[in-house]
């Protein structure tokens, strides 16, 4: 008697420019990713980086609840109530236990990623970004701020990247912003394309359009509170940090006072 | 507390960034954010364990701005009691040695 074959319905999800296959056995779970991801998903690109998922039931379901992300040894653990995690950085692979949904995936992808970011000195951004005559164009603030209109109000040349959660990254000295799959307000993945980063605005809605410098220091300040990093461990506290200002350092920062309609992009690229 | 003879040492649990004027400040325990202007940034650098606070206030604070040392003292207070509640600075009654390199 031949033994039973599970078959393999594993999907590579790269974001960022950094593969992950999502290992799973279920075929309607394979289906969800392929529908929520399927600009992001590749075909035929060996990935050294696996989340293995084992379908559960959740103790509860809360997506917009906080995780909890702490280092146990050399292994991060995730938790929230919809889903478990853990992510080895050495071994390059996580398990993840959650119901069949799209919500509990898609945080742990965002949370992994910042993970291996950090140590690079890239992070994922609260803000939206976007990419006009080959340069990406970052919008940030807090909620309310307007990062989800500028996206709104992008004219027909602008590719958006993200409403809601900028990927960041760090390739030499120069920073790129990538498209990303983690819609916000807009419904909607970003274009899955990148760009060199030309400038970082810090949002505030006003009566009238004006871009006007801001100190460094005030720029390392407000970008700290808009970085999105999950595990608030001494370390990655510092790697956070760090990034901030070299980030800073790198990329001109202003801020953008706009009056919420089309015209605000006269001033952008 | 009499502060003017007290010893003020930078908290090791911290990300710090002095650009011109103003010194950015993150704690690693919480990872709440700090910004120090021009004064706060002259009393964090001289934050050095050994250097008594009326120090400190005379020679980095006084003598950079137009302030008289009672106003400079008033006004650190508040600053270092506020540092000191998050633990990004400590303070002590005698000198704090340098931490030694393993």
């Amino acid at each position: 008697m031949q033994p039973a074959v599970t078959a393999n319905h594993d999907v590579v999800i790269e974001i960022g420019g950094l593969p992950i296959e999502v290992q799973t056995t279920d075929a309607e779970f394979e289906r969800i990713l392929r529908g929520r991801y399927y600009d992001y998903i590749k075909r035929d690109v060996p990935s050294q980086f696996s989340l293995q998922v084992q379908l559960t039931n959740p103790e509860s379901f809360d997506p917009d609840a906080d995780a909890e992300v702490w280092l146990e040894g050399r292994e991060w653990k995730l938790q929230r109530g919809d889903f478990r995690a853990n992510w080895n950085p050495a071994e390059r692979c996580g398990k993840v236990f959650q119901s069949a949904n799209p919500y509990s995936i898609d945080a742990v992808l965002r949370i992994v990623h910042t993970l291996m970011l950090a140590p690079e000195g890239g992070f994922l951004l609260h803000a939206s970004s976007a990419v006009r005559n080959g340069k990406a164009f970052v919008f940030t603030g807090l909620s309310e701020a307007g990062k989800t209109t500028m996206a709104r109000l992008a004219p027909s040349d602008v590719s958006i990247l993200t409403d809601e959660a900028s990927y960041i990254r760090r390739t030499g000295g120069h920073y790129c912003a990538y498209g990303t799959p983690f819609a916000g307000e807009l419904g909607e993945p970003g274009k899955n394309i990148s760009a060199p980063i030309e400038a970082v605005y810090f949002l505030k809605k006003a009566a009238e359009n004006r871009i006007d410098e801001i100190d460094p220091a005030v720029a390392i300040q407000r970008l700290l509170r808009n970085i999105l990093f999950f595990a608030h461990q001494k370390e990655m506290v510092r790697h956070v940090f760090e990034s901030a200002c070299a980030f800073v350092a790198a990329v001109p920062h202003y801020q953008l006072s706009f009056f919420p309609d089309q015209r605000v992009w006269e001033l952008i690229g | 507390m009499d502060l003017t003879e007290m010893y003020l040492t930078q908290s090791p649990d911290i990300a710090a960034r002095t650009l011109g004027d103003d010194t950015v400040i993150m704690s690693t325990i919480d990872s709440t954010v700090f910004m120090l202007n021009s004064v706060g940034t002259a009393i964090w650098k001289s934050a050095d364990g050994t250097t008594p606070l009326s120090t400190i206030i005379h020679e980095s604070v006084c003598s950079q701005f137009d302030v008289t040392d009672e106003q400079a003292f008033a006004d650190a207070k508040e600053f270092i009691d506020k540092l000191v509640g998050h633990g990004i600075l400590s303070i002590s009654e005698s000198p704090v040695p340098p931490r030694q390199a393993l």
